[in-house]
């Protein structure tokens, strides 16, 4: 029987079926899991694995996921061995150079066995609040070695034959700053597997065995057909871009991913040759993570309907030099590897961009978003003496795009987690949120603006306490697109608006950790905008008024950046703007463009 | 006495009565009428019933949701504390596809010049932190009195932990602004719970519709007392219940979705009468289509949906809707791609075949030119279709474009609706983790029965259920339904160390205010039935479930049987139990229903053998197949009769296609069609 014996409507209920198990598992982490990361900020993946451990169908998923939680299913097997699963065992990992993505992640694998032979996996991977380390939350921004950056963990069993191994629990316990979490968020972890055990079980009950392997097949080839169709109307060509991140956290040095797309027929070539050495500081990319970059960024620049799975990343190829921040070698700090994929990813997106755009289905395609995850640490001791750890990890801007304004406080593209309500926060920990809003003029100025970023301000109320951040954006900003501007860089500052003013992390931007702060003392965190698309000359006078209604941007900003006046009634005026706008187009130094 | 059920749909207002002393259902339809619904409302109900017999009308209609899906509902304002107006632009960050980097993310209902800042702050354990400033409330009224606002919305972090500081806000609103008095929603009333986008996005949606929703009852109020007509009115609301105008009035979230609740309850009940626990049901009316899962016997439910976009945290039964109905225009666009829907022609101008203006070819046009729909036939009881009208638009804008017959053109737009509410039905059952096999199918609504079996065999669905009025099936459900009041109150604490008594002075409160709305409601005692619940989690978790509790005047036991039941149920649905006794209660929740008579169905005596038809007529199947088929009607079937296929059964309120599979008539009056 070939793949195309199964009838349509039979691979249409057996992947559904999948994507509904995957979705479920999603469900059952979210709701029984302990951390407000994992049930609030739903910062985690899901997915069903095939018995040749290509991912078949995910839930909730992040896209910085996507190329490494595979990797996790095959370092459990090299390291376990492919022998030695029994039914009911469950795999624990988190080390970024065995298929994890950096430490924090912990990833949970779970052979899935029928009538005694293994059909598949269930595997999750989500973000603990704390793996131990040099600092509370594990994200230590001067970390030279991945052993400071907490407890590494290689592929073991936690779990063996339904039983929870306890002595492995107890030594990873031991090693974690919040230990009654962790332990019931693994336990959730394990349930989100056991889900999808059961629903692949239920449909190899129902439709045998040989039918639902078939419909994984074709459903993964009809994946890869699709996305080859949509490269295939692309010019063949070798398309270059780069961006930057801001530094290391060790030297103050601006760091870049180089990255050469080769467009050749229905496939192409990533190819990262040329790109930074890895750096001394924690701010390198394990390839797993580059993987994600470069999928996701593919997937989002072809067509979002396509089912993402294993057959999607079929007709790409990653050539990623050892060595590199995109491929660092053991035993490289690499916590900050997820502010790399957000450069990855807008690098390979400026490449894409060289791409003609007068072709019937040109890339979808928009400036730079936020660029980072702007992690940021809140950690110390309640009145009682009980140790806190706030892990936030804010929206920003996403950039314009041809016709449209770019998405305002929306979460990188690298991911999709949702905030965390001002109310969960403030009955959990000693801190209270003075404001988080919308930031004014923080899109970056273009025909289609980019979009706006936020600001949240935390005051301690517990004695003391500590700040500790790893962003990016606060020195090389989003870049804008074809003459859009850049959006607003990233800030991070204590005491904002008083005269003990000062920026959190002087040295490095946005990267440090232990800043001790006091009582009443507020920590306020601004991301970064959006980039522009496009001549901010040419956007509708119209648009920039309400824009300046709205309080979206400033007076200043639509007279400077805009070259649109407007009267005292909030109308533009029609001759001062094309005057003004005439000084501009001739006028020296067009300050902040720095699109091409 | 004679209670009567309105459901004011899209396209039609229909009425179902019923004789409480016999059980008799009669049924009637008329046009809903624009802008104001109630001539229509009153029309239907004249043509059903005596109206000095009539006792009680309850009600559904979309007034609700259509003002949201148009985005007419009113000018709102909404009050934050400071540092705070964005919370409802900035939503949860999420997005709803991975890698749609174009994704549609609707505005906020309230634009940022309209979010004002009041300087007040309550902290998380409800103490004041900072005092509520009265004269910046009262700077913002002058701003608002300028600024046209028609409702207004506020809502503070932490007023459902100490609401003294909204109460004080709409006080001081109610001074400066007495036009807008009853136009003010305070979120600790609207959804005191915690989460302040969802919360602050219920409130603003609240206020959003109260205008509206205000004005309709009092327009009502006043033609039924100048028609004097003295009834008790109640509503449907989204949960399935029943509840007063004055109560929808002021909290019309309450009712957003009621339109389709009544269809999905009236399936509930029929499956109860017809021993089907599983259904999937299928809503089908002139502008859009419903669907909904019964599992069990009980409708699925949510807390929380999202309506054009927008969150809204309240409980509600769990339906998906598509634009997909008989009067959904087909169109071939620039690049030869043929669509059906999203765009309806209403029923005004109606499809092409009504003659009453409309020159765009509807579903209902291709099933009148299929021979589906009968030309003698009227539509609604009110209008003769015209079949050269129907032909003349599909030609034009269908047939002509794509090069094809009028009738090939026909059996694609066919085609293409049922595969889009094909796709719906998949959303609530496969998309769900459940096999559409386990279910049987009711599809209802004008148009639901002409398409089902067809969707049904798609699906690989094993039977259809039709009902005995499908085109009124909503109004059915109204009669079936219970009154209903859904409360609920904050009440942090854990479970183990919590004082019962504490506990069962907020179950008194809650009771208190059940039994006064049920006393409005005019409920006997005897009728009347509380029933209480927990929302209880382990410490941390950011997500509850729901436990009945045993009793309303709770002990230590009753608390001991909660967390026991809580574990059991945590197992129960995740597999596991975290067996320590760091159990947190976070809400109480406790439903007050009043008792309904429920309508008889059937009853008719017992027959047997083929049922006889009326005549015959060429229907063209949808492969492209003509043939003569047997056309019956409905009021000649008697229960246990057979009805060969294919054939045609054709009612006031609906046509119902049977294309294959064995059909007989059950003692209710229903359609049962058993698919091969």
């Amino acid at each position: 029987m070939s793949r195309s014996q199964v009838d349509p409507v039979t691979v249409e209920v057996v992947t559904s079926g999948l994507a509904a198990g995957a979705r479920e598992m999603g469900i059952t982490m979210r709701q029984t899991s302990s951390s407000t990361i994992f049930n609030e900020g739903n910062d985690y993946s899901c997915g069903i694995f095939n018995a040749e451990t290509e991912l078949v169908s995910h839930g909730e998923f992040l896209p910085i996921h996507l190329g490494s939680l595979p990797y996790s299913v095959n370092y459990s097997i090299d390291e376990v061995g492919a022998d030695q699963f029994r039914p009911g065992d469950s795999i624990i990992l988190n080390d970024p150079f065995r298929g994890g993505s950096h430490l924090p992640d912990v990833t949970m694998v779970t052979p899935i066995f029928y009538e005694g032979e293994m059909i598949g996996w269930g595997a999750n991977r989500a973000h603990h609040l704390d793996v131990g380390g040099t600092v509370p939350g594990s994200f230590y921004a001067q970390a030279r070695e991945n052993y400071q950056e907490g407890l590494r963990i290689p592929p073991v069993r936690l779990i063996k034959e339904g039983e929870i191994d306890e002595e492995i629990m107890q030594m990873i316990l031991a090693n974690v700053r919040l230990p009654e979490n962790m332990r019931s968020d693994l336990l959730s972890q394990v349930s989100a597997n056991l889900t999808a055990r059961r629903r692949l079980i239920e449909l190899v009950e129902r439709y045998g065995l040989e039918t639902v392997e078939r419909c994984m097949a074709i459903e993964m080839d009809n994946s890869e057909r699709r996305i080859r169709a949509a490269i295939a109307g692309w010019p063949d060509g070798d398309y270059y871009a780069e961006d930057s991140m801001d530094n290391d956290g060790i030297t103050d040095v601006p760091r870049t991913v180089r990255v050469t797309v080769r467009v050749r027929g229905d496939g192409v070539v990533v190819d990262f040759t040329g790109t930074d050495q890895q750096v001394e500081g924690p701010l390198n990319s394990v390839l797993g993570y580059t993987a994600s970059g470069v999928y996701m960024t593919i997937q989002a620049a072809t067509d979002p309907t396509i089912p993402p799975n294993g057959g999607c990343y079929r007709p790409v190829e990653i050539v990623a030099p050892k060595g590199t921040i995109v491929n660092p070698n053991f035993p490289a700090a690499c916590t900050g590897g997820n502010e790399i994929v957000s450069v990855i990813h807008n690098a390979v997106y400026r490449a894409l961009a060289e791409i003609p755009r007068d072709i019937p289905n040109p890339v979808r395609l928009m400036a730079a978003d936020q660029g980072s995850s702007n992690n940021l640490f809140l950690s110390g001791f309640s009145e009682e003496g009980e140790r806190f750890v706030l892990y936030e990890y804010p929206e920003g801007g996403w950039g314009g795009a041809d016709g449209r304004d770019g998405q305002s406080a929306i979460y990188s593209i690298v991911g999709n987690t949702w905030n965390l309500p001002v109310e969960a926060i403030e009955m959990r920990y000693p801190l209270r949120i003075d404001r988080y809003e919308l930031r004014q003029d923080s899109g970056g100025p273009g025909k289609w603006r980019g979009g706006l970023s936020v600001r949240r301000d935390y005051r301690l109320l517990a004695p003391t306490g500590e700040l500790s951040v790893l962003g990016n954006r606060v020195r090389v900003p989003p870049y804008g697109l074809f003459g859009g501007h850049h959006g607003a860089p990233a800030r991070y500052r204590i005491d904002a608006g008083t005269p003990d003013e000062r920026l959190a992390a002087p040295e490095f931007g946005a990267k440090k950790s232990m800043v001790p702060l006091v009582r009443d003392q507020v920590v306020a965190q601004e991301t970064a905008g959006g980039g522009g698309y496009g001549d901010p000359l040419e956007r509708d006078p119209e648009a920039v008024a309400q824009d300046v209604r709205y309080e979206y941007i400033s007076r200043r900003s639509a007279f400077e950046d805009y070259g649109v006046v407007i009267d005292s009634d909030g109308v533009p005026d029609e001759q001062a703007t094309i005057a003004r706008r005439r000084t501009l187009r001739t006028g020296p130094g067009r300050e902040g463009a720095n699109g091409d | 006495m004679t209670r009567a059920a309105v459901d004011i749909g899209g396209t039609f207002t229909d009425v179902v009565t019923i004789e409480e002393s016999t059980g008799e259902l009669v049924q009637a339809k008329a046009l809903t009428t624009y802008p104001d619904p109630t001539p229509g409302f009153l029309n239907a109900l004249a043509k059903a019933t005596d109206r000095d017999r009539l006792e009680t009308v309850g009600y559904g209609t979309t007034l609700a949701t259509n003002a949201v899906l148009t985005r007419s509902g009113a000018r709102t304002a909404l009050l934050t504390t400071r540092g705070f107006r964005d919370v409802l632009e900035i939503r949860r960050t999420h997005r709803s596809t991975l890698f749609d980097i174009y994704e549609e993310i609707p505005a906020p209902i309230v634009p940022r010049p309209l979010r004002f800042e009041i300087p007040e702050r309550t902290a998380a354990d409800g103490s004041e932190v900072t005092p509520l400033d009265e004269q910046a409330v009262r700077d913002v009224a002058a701003k608002i009195r300028q600024s046209g606002v028609e409702s207004i919305a506020v809502s503070y972090l932490f007023s459902f932990m100490n609401p003294a500081h909204e109460l004080r806000t709409r006080e001081i609103l109610r001074e400066e602004l007495p036009g807008l008095s009853d136009d003010i929603t305070i979120s600790s009333e609207a959804l005191p719970l915690h989460r302040e986008y969802e919360r602050t996005s219920t409130t603003v949606m609240n206020a959003y519709l109260t205008p509206l929703v205000r004005s309709y009852f009092s327009r009502l109020r006043a033609e039924l007392a100048e028609s004097k007509l003295y009834v008790w009115l109640q509503m449907m609301q989204s949960n399935g219940g029943l509840v007063r105008p004055d109560r929808a009035a002021s909290f019309p979230i309450l009712t957003l979705l009621s339109g389709p609740a009544g269809g999905v309850m009236a399936s509930a009940y029929l499956g109860r009468l017809l021993g089907e626990s599983h259904l999937l049901t299928l809503d089908m009316g002139g502008t859009s289509c419903d669907v909904a899962g019964i599992t069990d016997g009980e409708p699925d439910t949510r807390l929380d949906f999202e309506i054009g976009g927008y969150s809204v945290s309240y409980p509600t039964l769990d339906i998906h809707t598509v634009g997909a109905g008989g009067g959904s225009i087909a169109k071939v666009d620039d690049f030869g791609r043929v669509s059906v829907g999203p765009d309806s022609a209403g029923s005004d101008p109606g499809p092409a075949c009504y003659g009453r203006g409309g020159e765009l070819p509807t579903v209902t046009d291709a099933n009148l030119v299929l021979g589906v729909y009968d030309p003698e036939f009227q539509m609604g009881g009110e209008i003769y279709p015209d079949i050269d009208l129907a032909a003349r638009a599909i030609e034009k804008h269908v047939g002509k474009p794509l090069g094809l017959s009028v009738v090939d053109a026909a059996v694609g737009m066919v085609r293409l609706v049922n595969a889009n509410m094909m796709h719906a039905l998949r959303t609530v059952s496969i998309e769900r983790g459940r096999d559409p096999r386990d279910f049987a199918l009711v599809p209802f609504g004008g148009a639901g029965p002409t398409h089902g079996v067809h969707i049904a065999e798609e699906l690989a669905l094993r039977r259809v259920v039709i009902p005995p009025i499908p085109g009124c099936n909503s109004a059915l459900g109204i009669l079936s339904s219970d009154v209903r009041h859904d409360l609920v109150a904050t009440l942090r604490a854990r479970v183990a160390r919590l004082d019962p008594s504490d506990l069962g002075e907020t179950l008194s409160a809650l009771a208190a205010e059940a039994r006064r709305e049920l006393d409005e409601d005019s409920i006997p005692p005897e009728a009347r039935s509380l029933r209480a619940s927990l929302d209880m989690r382990y410490a941390g978790q950011a997500y509850e479930l729901n436990v009945p509790l045993t009793s309303l005047d709770p002990d230590a036991s009753t608390l001991t049987k909660a967390i026991a039941d809580f574990h059991l149920a945590h197992r129960t649905r995740y597999g596991h139990s975290l067996g320590d006794d760091r159990v947190d209660l976070v809400n109480v929740r406790l439903t007050g229903l009043g008792a309904t008579p429920k309508p008889l169905l059937g009853g008719g005596a017992g027959a047997s053998g083929e049922a006889s038809p009326r005549s015959r007529r060429r229907v063209v199947s949808v492969h492209g197949e003509a043939s003569s088929v047997p056309i019956y009607h409905r009021q000649d079937l008697e229960p246990g009769q057979t009805v060969p296929t294919p054939s045609v059964i054709q009612q006031l309120d609906s046509t119902t296609y049977l294309p294959f599979g064995e059909v007989r008539v059950h003692d209710t009056g229903a359609i049962v069609v058993d698919l091969p």
